[in-house]
């Protein structure tokens, strides 16, 4: 850091947290205090969600889906918005997004987020096969999503879905040892090329 | 510049193209000069390790045979004062070794603090401290790339904190001492001048018009009683009567630019896209 930008650094870090919704002390800066209750400052908060929401609707548009249908993509926009290490850049958003809910409590965002983490990585030339189990049929829930429709219900059951570039429609469905995916056909040329 | 330049010192016409989109490609290189790329939007990776999607790269190297190609940041972050983003600068590098650019622009404001993001973009303050920092970092940048850079001015969200400069004068500064030249947004000054009362013929009057090199042009939304510039839009005949003026003011302005996000895209769709290239050709004729 410049030497001379001691005071920049500081309204900085202010703005930051006023902008995260973090406590920021008052009586420290004149103009941090004046900025804390303006309209601009709600504006901008409510500006890197839309962000945020653009960004992933694009480049994570199945996982995205998934939590709108479950009510949760704007607790999931919010949370990225609060937490330190979410990446700057928009390209590794998306990806950071994606892990994150790969972990998901619910195995249906889990599965979802693990899938479309799998096509995003074989869209930026990932060469290797990945594996994503599922609890139901994912054929309906992705081609549903695909669609931009709510997933109904689905047959239960273990299912496992293979990513690979060595495979004719890029994405495989088998139940129990069952090659499924001539059956429940997934077209995912969206996704990988968005 | 460009086989499709205007003539008579009329600046070239550019638009925003992320690449993806080979029948917006198509269309787009019938009616413009020049294509406005950002390097963030469309790098992969995560955290250090971001590159440039090959077949983008791929897209722009065969692009770049029927019109020119400039660069234009939204991630450098250069008034960050705890450092910019050096894996931004990487993107830059890994572009100017594939793409002949015809100049590299970025956004004067800043997005990360301490490295963290903020979500947005921020413009800084007008002091001697801010544009010391900036200056040293035009710098350097100018040292690493062999081909013009210039300094946009951003929309103002928050208030203004008090300063050293007024909005011109900085600007002024910061060209004077760094040879650097400017994107004057028409954009953002409407919103600034909305927002937060600028007096945009006050401004254009106290600005050394002869630094402006591009101009920018895009149409946003009124939110809550303000203006935001996201890029969503068809351009204000306002906007373009603006960009109009201050193309006519402005001595060397290299080229105009229509620009609008990749999310906005599959909105306005490529006829709209295609026809706003062409209102503001006609608008600068």
């Amino acid at each position: 850091m410049s030497g001379q930008a001691v005071r920049l650094a500081a309204q900085q870090r202010a703005l930051l947290a006023l902008v995260k919704g973090r406590p920021v002390p008052a009586g420290k800066d004149p103009y941090i205090d004046m900025v804390r209750g303006t309209r601009g400052l709600a504006m901008l908060q409510m500006i890197t969600v839309w962000w945020r929401r653009f960004d992933l609707e694009r480049l994570a548009p199945l996982t995205s889906r998934a939590l709108t249908h479950e009510g949760r993509f704007e607790d999931a926009l919010t949370r990225l918005g609060r937490d330190a290490d979410t990446p700057a850049a928009i390209s590794a958003l998306a990806m950071h997004f994606l892990e994150q809910h790969a972990q998901d409590a619910d195995p249906l965002i889990a599965a979802v987020a693990s899938t479309e983490r799998a096509l995003t990585l074989l869209a930026r030339g990932d060469r290797s096969a990945h594996e994503v189990c599922w609890d139901r049929d994912p054929a309906p829930v992705l081609n549903a999503l695909l669609a931009g429709r709510q997933p109904g219900p689905t047959s239960p059951g273990d299912f496992r879905v293979t990513v690979s570039h060595d495979l004719p429609t890029l994405i495989a469905v088998e139940r129990r040892g069952d090659l499924m995916d001539s059956c429940h056909p997934v077209n995912v040329a969206r996704i990988i090329d968005p | 510049m460009g086989n499709k330049a205007a003539s008579g010192g009329r600046p070239a016409i550019g638009v925003t193209y992320e690449g993806g989109d080979p029948a917006l490609l198509e269309r787009l290189v019938e009616v413009a000069d020049y294509l406005e790329v950002t390097p963030d939007f469309i790098a992969a990776g995560t955290g250090d390790d971001l590159r440039i999607r090959r077949e983008i790269l791929d897209e722009w190297r065969m692009a770049a045979e029927q019109v020119e190609i400039v660069a234009h940041g939204v991630g450098l972050s250069i008034g960050s004062a705890t450092g910019w983003n050096e894996a931004y600068l990487r993107l830059v590098d890994e572009l100017a070794d594939t793409v002949p650019l015809r100049w590299h622009s970025e956004h004067l404001g800043y997005t990360t603090v301490d490295g963290e993001a903020l979500g947005t973009m921020l413009s800084l303050p007008r002091t001697e401290e801010a544009l010391e920092l900036v200056c040293e970092r035009v710098i350097r940048l100018q040292g690493r790339y062999p081909v013009p850079f210039l300094l946009e001015n951003i929309a103002r969200m928050l208030p203004d904190p008090d300063g050293d400069y007024d909005e011109a004068g900085f600007l002024n500064e910061l060209c004077k001492r760094t040879g650097c030249g400017l994107v004057l947004d028409v954009y953002n000054l409407e919103c600034d001048a909305h927002n937060h009362g600028l007096d945009i013929d006050q401004f254009l009057g106290a600005l050394e018009l002869g630094a402006v090199h591009e101009l920018h042009i895009a149409g946003g939304t009124d939110v809550g009683g303000m203006k935001l510039d996201v890029h969503s839009r068809q351009a204000q005949l306002s906007t373009l009567a603006l960009a109009a003026r201050a193309a006519a003011a402005a001595p060397a302005v290299w080229g105009a630019t229509y620009e609008v996000l990749p999310e906005a895209v599959p909105v306005l769709g490529h006829d709209v896209i295609v026809d706003e290239v062409t209102r503001l050709r006609a608008a600068l004729s």
